[in-house]
């Protein structure tokens, strides 16, 4: 095989980029795409790096987290990855990165204006956890027919459903046209999403679909009118065993003989920025 | 005035036809069928309501605001004037299974009845109170008819159509019914042909009968074992007219069955058949 | 003679698949309930169907008035404006509940999932509503968390009907809604139904085979053969004196 920047062929490239294009020009509809094969298997976040390595140049700067972390496999094999096909500089920093492919979390520290950050997405519908046909759900957003979404929520409100939304991949609706899957961060991050100064591009290879935010644009979490969108993030007291930060969000670390249990930052930077904080305090 | 018109009304079964019937009820008539068993006289009332197509003749309805030949109606029409202008109470009740007798009134009666309409129309019809929320198909044979009669009258017809009312529901109603009917009459302008009911039961009446501000007209069927009931229902009166058996074709008005003329009010009809 | 409304809803000569609906053209009015009986086969649910504005017949029209003068031709309309317009005017009760609720979700869901589809944000409002329907139509509240699969027959055709009025539709579509209920679930559908159609003023287009749900509760009936609208009629000249062949064998096979 030919070695070609950033492993994939120009034309692979070109045609992602277009895809790009659309999506940032109709925030939050799912483009069809050509999802080109990566040497790596679907769902070890193929969409975002065909992103990644679509829009990438010698200038950039990549950063790569895995559940808010730098030091994880997949963070640490996919920054890897392009250094060696596409000899970028790489930065553990937000502030520093120019292009950021995360999975499962938001970056905590702030984005900035010029900013692009990638995310890995298995399922880019939130509407096929209703309706089996791709072809119904595409119906449905085309008339923006949410009914069911709610129904949903009115389900895990009355504490009747079989079906409760789990505390994650919680859909949005963006710019109150389209309903979006935010890939599957936690509920609390999708707050982070609306209004970014940062242009945010999701890539689901497995589903072929990409879909995009633009900077600044509104993103809302969906909730009834009458009951506002709650976090779901609990507030028990745990802090993280580095920092002895209690407002990040935590991972559960381990679960102790005595029955309790340890948490740590899932933030990896954020955790070593309040650690050096408090280190030259 | 004419309120309704029967000119060659007919209904052929096979080769064997009933009819053809003609004759005119005024306004403030009462009409009376009577006839054998078999004769035809509650196809004559089906004819009228529609519940049978004729074969042949006509059938005009004049309400003085408006008249309609009612054979030559569509269905939807039809049924919008039996909802507003004809009642019909025909021998048996259909009713969906449960439905309690006071609430088929509610549900049938006139826009604007009040409860207490309804209530005082089951007791001007000997309706034991304790019943009128027991489902009506479990009613007694004389209950389900007369109430068959309130759900007709509710509706506050022009024209009333009773099938067949039993002897025995027509006791029942007699005391009540008769004079109700008298009020309408005299409440309404344009029938002014002589009431002469006691002044006090009129009035006792008037007072207790506010239900129905249209007076309606009735085309009674009837057999002959049930005339000497129907003497007694003081609402007949003595003016009617025969038809000949089988030719259904009128023969005279004020004319024949001189004795029963004290016994039948001034304004009845006879239709024999 | 009191003036006629305009009809609500208008088949102009709609035919299906060649030989399963011919040319049938019928119009129904606001607070109407018109029944469809006929033979199974005789194209009453094809009909229905095409009428709700879920089925494109091969040929002609249906009209959905949208005020006193303009009517609007469902299927001319493309379907993003149909599905929410036929969402809205409509609602449709299968004979298998199956068809039309959502197993996987409760009862109560079930109810507020047509008010969500009608743009219903608010989360008090639409309990109150299913609440409000379970009291309706004679359903326990303390089942209102339950699958709508454990249900009994009876049940699950209440809890569809709730599901079909709870946006105050302008008409009730019905399949063969008591077929397969035991008599007296039978009997009680038809007392809802009718008290319903009274108190709402909905009108309603009933398919049935049985003769006698016709005459309980149709202010109309259409007989429906192979195809062909052969009779119409009230529901007392139906059972009396039908005129077409097809609708006296109906009336002579009445139990």
């Amino acid at each position: 095989m030919t070695e070609t920047f950033a492993y994939l062929d120009e034309d692979s490239k070109r045609s992602v980029r277009r895809t790009i294009l659309k999506a940032l020009a109709v925030p939050g509809y799912q483009v069809p795409f050509i999802a080109p094969e990566m040497p790596i298997a679907y769902g070890w976040g193929v969409g975002g790096m065909v992103v990644t390595a679509s829009l990438i140049g010698e200038d950039d700067r990549l950063k790569v987290t895995d559940h808010g972390s730098d030091e994880t496999v997949n963070a640490v094999n996919i920054r890897a990855f392009f250094t060696r096909t596409a000899f970028v500089a790489t930065t553990t920093l937000t502030r520093e990165a120019t292009l950021i492919q995360v999975r499962q979390r938001v970056p905590e520290a702030m984005l900035a204006e010029g900013q692009v950050v990638v995310y890995q997405v298995p399922r880019p519908d939130p509407l096929r956890a209703f309706v089996s046909s791709a072809g119904e759900a595409a119906r449905m957003h085309a008339a923006a027919d949410y009914g069911r979404v709610y129904t949903r929520l009115f389900e895990e409100r009355t504490g009747s459903g079989s079906i409760a939304q789990p505390g994650y991949d919680y859909p949005a609706m963006v710019v109150g046209r389209y309903l979006m899957s935010p890939s599957p961060i936690p509920k609390r991050d999708n707050a982070r999403l609306d209004n970014s100064p940062a242009i945010q591009i999701f890539g689901a290879a497995r589903e072929r679909r990409l879909y995009a935010l633009p900077p600044y644009t509104r993103v809302e979490s969906i909730a009834f009118e009458d009951v506002p969108f709650d976090p779901g993030y609990p507030s028990d007291g745990r802090r993280c065993v580095i920092c002895g930060c209690t407002t990040s969000h935590l991972d559960h670390l381990l679960l102790k003989d005595d029955g309790t249990s340890e948490w740590v930052c899932s933030d990896t930077e954020c955790c070593a920025e309040r650690m050096e904080e408090a280190a030259s305090a | 005035m004419t309120i309704l018109c029967v000119e060659g009304l007919a209904k052929r079964y096979g080769d064997r036809t009933i009819g053809p019937a003609t004759f005119t009820l005024t306004a403030g008539e009462v009409g009376l069928v009577v006839g054998g068993s078999g004769s035809g006289k509650s196809t004559l009332l089906d004819l009228i309501y529609g519940t049978r197509v004729a074969s042949a003749g006509t059938a005009i309805l004049d309400t003085g605001g408006w008249r309609r030949d009612l054979l030559t109606l569509s269905v939807v029409e039809l049924i919008s004037i039996r909802r507003s202008t004809i009642g019909y109470c025909t021998q048996f009740l259909t009713a969906i299974p449960g439905k309690s007798g006071r609430d088929l009134a509610r549900e049938t009666a006139a826009p604007g009845t009040c409860l207490t309409e309804i209530e005082g129309l089951f007791e001007q019809l000997a309706l034991p109170p304790h019943i009128w929320d027991l489902p009506a198909v479990t009613w007694s044979g004389g209950e389900k008819q007369r109430l068959n009669i309130a759900l007709a009258a509710l509706r506050r017809p022009r024209i009333l159509l009773l099938d067949e009312p039993s002897p025995r529901s027509i006791d029942r109603c007699t005391p009540s019914f008769g004079p109700s009917c008298l009020t309408w009459r005299k409440r309404a302008p344009r029938c002014s042909s002589a009431c002469t009911k006691p002044r006090t039961a009129s009035q006792r009446q008037g007072q207790r009968s506010h239900w129905i501000q249209q007076k309606p007209n009735y085309l009674l069927n009837t057999s002959r074992s049930t005339l000497p009931s129907l003497r007694r229902l003081r609402m007949l009166r003595n003016t009617y007219f025969t038809i000949k058996k089988n030719g259904l074709s009128e023969l005279a008005r004020n004319a024949h069955a001189k004795s029963q003329r004290p016994s039948f009010g001034a304004g009845t009809v006879m239709l024999h058949f | 003679m009191p003036d006629l409304p305009q009809p609500l809803l208008t088949l102009d000569g709609i035919s299906f698949g060649g030989r399963i609906v011919r040319g049938a053209s019928l119009s129904l009015y606001p607070g109407e309930v018109l029944c469809l009986v006929g033979k199974s086969g005789a194209g009453k649910s094809t009909l229905l169907r095409t009428a709700a504005g879920c089925l494109p017949p091969t040929k002609g029209r249906v009209l959905l008035s949208v005020d006193d003068r303009a009517s609007l031709s469902l299927y001319d309309l493309p379907e993003q404006a149909l599905v929410p317009l036929r969402r809205r005017r409509f609602g449709f009760v299968a004979q298998d509940a199956r068809e039309t609720l959502d197993l996987a979700a409760s009862a109560a869901a079930n109810i507020a999932q047509t008010l969500f589809d009608n743009g219903e944000r608010h989360f008090g409002r639409a309990l109150e509503a299913a609440r409000h329907w379970f009291a309706a139509l004679d359903l326990d509240e303390a089942r209102m968390r339950d699958l709508p699969g454990v249900f009994s027959g009876g049940m699950q055709q209440r809890l569809q009907i709730a599901r079909a009025l709870v946006h105050e539709p302008d008409i009730l579509f019905l399949d063969e809604p008591t077929t397969g209920l035991d008599t007296s679930a039978q009997a009680r559908l038809l007392r809802l139904l009718s008290e319903l159609q009274r108190r709402t003023g909905v009108a309603m287009l009933l398919v049935t085979h049985d003769l006698r749900i016709a005459r309980l509760l149709a202010h109309r009936v259409i007989v429906l053969h192979e195809g062909r609208i052969v009779e119409e009629a009230p529901p007392d000249r139906l059972v009396t004196d039908p005129c077409h062949p097809a609708s006296r064998d109906l009336v002579a096979s009445m139990i």
